[in-house]
């Protein structure tokens, strides 16, 4: 049965036209390498809310040369790997614009999520441990080549790939004015959950689906935390002199029902990496393969999962969730 | 990747899409996501099973005395130098002693030794370097020119040696142009539109063909690929970056039918919790219609691409450039995660490279408090392949000399 063609390719002019000889194509047997199979998808452009500077306002030397704007799951069309990650974050679009000023290029991304939670995941992933860029007004990162920054649901990025640090000044001044268009910024409630003592500053990451928790740990196939696309957890390091050194995540699931069935959901589908060395009803100690121990506690509602533990927590040690 | 909306006032012809691409901070690469796999995985609770491959007609072929793992299996030399690098600018001196210190230290050889070691005269070499990510993280054509310098030194003509890639215009973006490198051949396999043209009306012929078939098939070998059992999407910006979109992967006429030998020079760099270093530039580089492979056997491929003979029985040399590296935010160039790392890494065995690669790769993102993930499925290609026969990884017997 050749049924390949997507309802796309019924609202593509040039899918019609190729389509007779590719139809063909698609439907030789699989024994014989088939030709190619083009049909076309096509997504309505959509009028970007982003934070656009006007355009008066960039240096005379300065053009923007070409704009570009890439709505959901069109990201793939801009960028590679990263794009499961902003899409399970919750990205909904980005505008880029590259200005040029004859030698030097930049580019200039604005890109909008779902709310702020989404946009301090995806600063907080490509911070890393980066450092405030002088200059630059705002939650930021960066250095020469590149400077990030993020306010309420947008993240934004200049880069000059050539990192000779000539268009610094331009790019510190495209980025404020790009905060600057950003009426506020929004709360991030998440990052309030792990607590501040002995956390290793910057070490915090957000966890929103598989692809965003691969960073942290691999708990299990799929989506072993039961995040549905529509929650988030907060990891980051601690130090501490009870426990050395160890990672803790937590996901708030919003009842203790929920976090009860993500708790039990987990502990079915545990990776076979890990070992489970005891559990009770709210609580699970595992041993990791390198011989490190971590723990899942399921308390009111939520998870708490501790990580690379050096001691043996044992069941009753579980400190209390704030 | 290279159909995307635009505003139309602000098209201009003065930058062209690959210039945008290359420049895009998260914009250049190879390798995209599928979306609708994507999207599948994401919601499902487990992921399907991994789809058959043809990986068995790959290992019925009997092996050449040039077969991987080559003449040093689990045999890397790190070669590290400090002033190979100087106010952010290679010091080609310095990679060029960098260079024969490292092939002298693996082959126990010298030069012209080594050479005959590796290749004939005759041979037709192509060297294959990772452009993605220009100027913030790709092969550096310094290194390339003390491969060639190598090359020429020891008898082979200049016009067997072709520099390559999957993709030309990222060769372009990197730097490698011929009048960057005077009489050698620079050949992508495959070309793309800029700029993907859209609406109703919209004119594709500067990359389908009447048939609709894209300009750049007739490049790809129809009776030599890598098939799996997973379909790539059937949409123009797909096929436009991947030529073909069904089962098959076409491995490039270029490497079944021209070149002889292949030394494959790639970057060091992260991808995700793993490395994109020597089996990646190979697995994704050297054949088509990758992307639908991304989700479902995304390291394997690593392995199962490099066990074929086209590339199994003439990749007979790595030079890992780790001049600069890149810890985190690949395999996409991320500025603040690049550094000066000074490296080069040889090897015949690509496998043991990138073991070595990755435990070092472990030990940058640790040091820079980089979350780690160690689970064992960020290495299991690797096992996999020494499973195969196709090179040593376990650490009990991989040799690495620092120099």
């Amino acid at each position: 049965m050749c049924n390949w063609m997507p309802k796309a390719a019924r609202t593509f002019g040039l899918a019609l036209a190729v389509l007779p000889a590719l139809t063909l194509a698609a439907c030789r047997p699989p024994s014989a390498p088939p030709m190619i199979a083009a049909a076309a998808d096509s997504t309505p452009p959509a009028t970007s809310s982003a934070p656009t500077p006007q355009r008066e306002s960039i240096e005379p030397q300065w053009t923007e040369v070409e704009r570009r704007q890439f709505v959901g799951q069109d990201l793939f069309n801009h960028i590679d790997g990263a794009a499961e990650v902003f899409l399970e974050m919750g990205f909904r679009e980005v505008l880029v614009r590259l200005y040029s000023n004859g030698q030097a290029k930049l580019v200039h991304e604005v890109y909008e999520m779902k709310d702020p939670t989404a946009a301090r995941g995806i600063y907080l992933r490509f911070r890393g441990r980066g450092t405030p860029v002088a200059g630059v007004s705002g939650r930021n990162f960066g250095n020469r080549y590149q400077i990030g920054a993020q306010k309420d649901r947008y993240f934004v990025q200049i880069t000059d790939a050539s990192g000779r640090g000539e268009s610094l000044s331009t790019m510190t001044r495209l980025v404020n004015q790009a905060l600057a268009a950003i009426p506020h910024d929004g709360d991030v409630p998440l990052l309030d959950l792990l607590p501040a003592e002995g956390l290793v500053p910057n070490s915090e990451v957000i966890v929103c689906g598989p692809y965003s928790l691969q960073s942290v740990f691999t708990l299990g196939e799929g989506d072993i935390l039961q995040l549905q696309g529509q929650r988030c957890g907060i990891a980051g390091d601690y130090v501490t002199e009870q426990e050395d050194s160890f990672t803790r995540l937590i996901v708030p699931y919003g009842s203790a029902a929920a976090a009860g069935t993500a708790f039990q959901h987990l502990l079915h589908g545990l990776d076979s990496e890990l070992q489970v060395l005891r559990r009770n009803e709210h609580t699970a100690v595992f041993r990791e393969k390198n011989g490190q121990f971590g723990s899942i506690t399921a308390r009111d509602d939520k998870l708490d999962i501790r990580l690379h533990l050096v001691r043996d927590p044992g069941l009753a040690s579980q400190p209390k969730v704030p | 990747m290279y159909s995307s909306l635009s505003d139309d006032s602000a098209k201009t012809p003065t930058v062209t899409r690959r210039q945008f691409v290359q420049i895009g901070a998260l914009g250049a690469g190879v390798l995209l996501g599928t979306p609708h796999l994507w999207a599948q995985q994401a919601s499902q609770p487990s992921p399907p099973p991994k789809p058959k491959t043809n990986i068995d007609d790959a290992l019925k072929v009997a092996r050449t005395k040039y077969s991987l793992p080559g003449p040093f299996p689990g045999k890397v030399v790190h070669v590290q130098d400090a002033q190979a690098t100087v106010d952010g600018r290679i010091v080609p001196s310095a990679v060029e002693r960098m260079f024969a210190r490292g092939l002298q230290e693996l082959t126990g050889q010298n030069s012209s030794e080594s050479f005959n070691l590796l290749f004939t005269k005759d041979d037709v070499v192509g060297i294959k370097v990772n452009p993605a990510g220009a100027g913030i993280i790709s092969t550096r054509p310094e290194v390339v020119d003390v491969v060639i310098a190598w090359l020429l030194g020891n008898g082979l003509p200049k016009q067997n040696i072709i520099i390559w890639d999957r993709f030309d215009m990222m060769l372009k973006d990197a730097g490698y142009t011929p009048e960057r490198f005077p009489g050698i051949k620079i050949e992508g396999l495959q070309t793309m539109v800029e700029k993907l043209p859209e609406g109703d009306n919209a004119d594709h012929s500067a990359w389908l063909d009447k048939d609709g078939n894209h300009i750049s098939a007739g490049n790809f070998d129809r009776d030599v690929y890598y098939w799996a059992d997973v379909d790539g999407p059937k949409d123009l910006p797909y096929l436009n970056q991947h030529v073909f979109n069904g089962k098959y992967s076409y491995f490039g006429k270029l490497v079944t039918q021209k070149l002889t030998k292949i030394i494959n020079i790639p970057v060091f760099k992260n991808t995700g919790n793993g490395v994109s270093m020597a089996t990646k530039n190979l697995g994704y580089g050297a054949i088509c219609n990758t992307n639908r492979l991304h989700t479902p056997l995304f390291f394997d491929v690593c392995t199962e691409v490099l066990a074929f003979p086209a590339l199994r029985d003439k990749l007979v040399l790595n030079i890992i450039d780790g001049l600069r590296g890149q810890y985190e935010g690949g395999p996409m160039p991320a500025a603040q995660f690049v550094y000066d790392y000074n490296s080069l890494f040889l090897a015949t065995d690509p496998f043991a490279a990138d073991s070595v690669g990755h435990e070092l790769m472990v030990q940058k993102r640790k040091e820079m408090g980089i979350k780690v993930n160690e689970h064992p499925r960020y290495t299991e290609y690797l096992r996999y392949a020494e499973r195969l026969g196709l090179g040593v990884v376990d650490p009990a017997k991989v040799q690495v000399r620092h120099v």
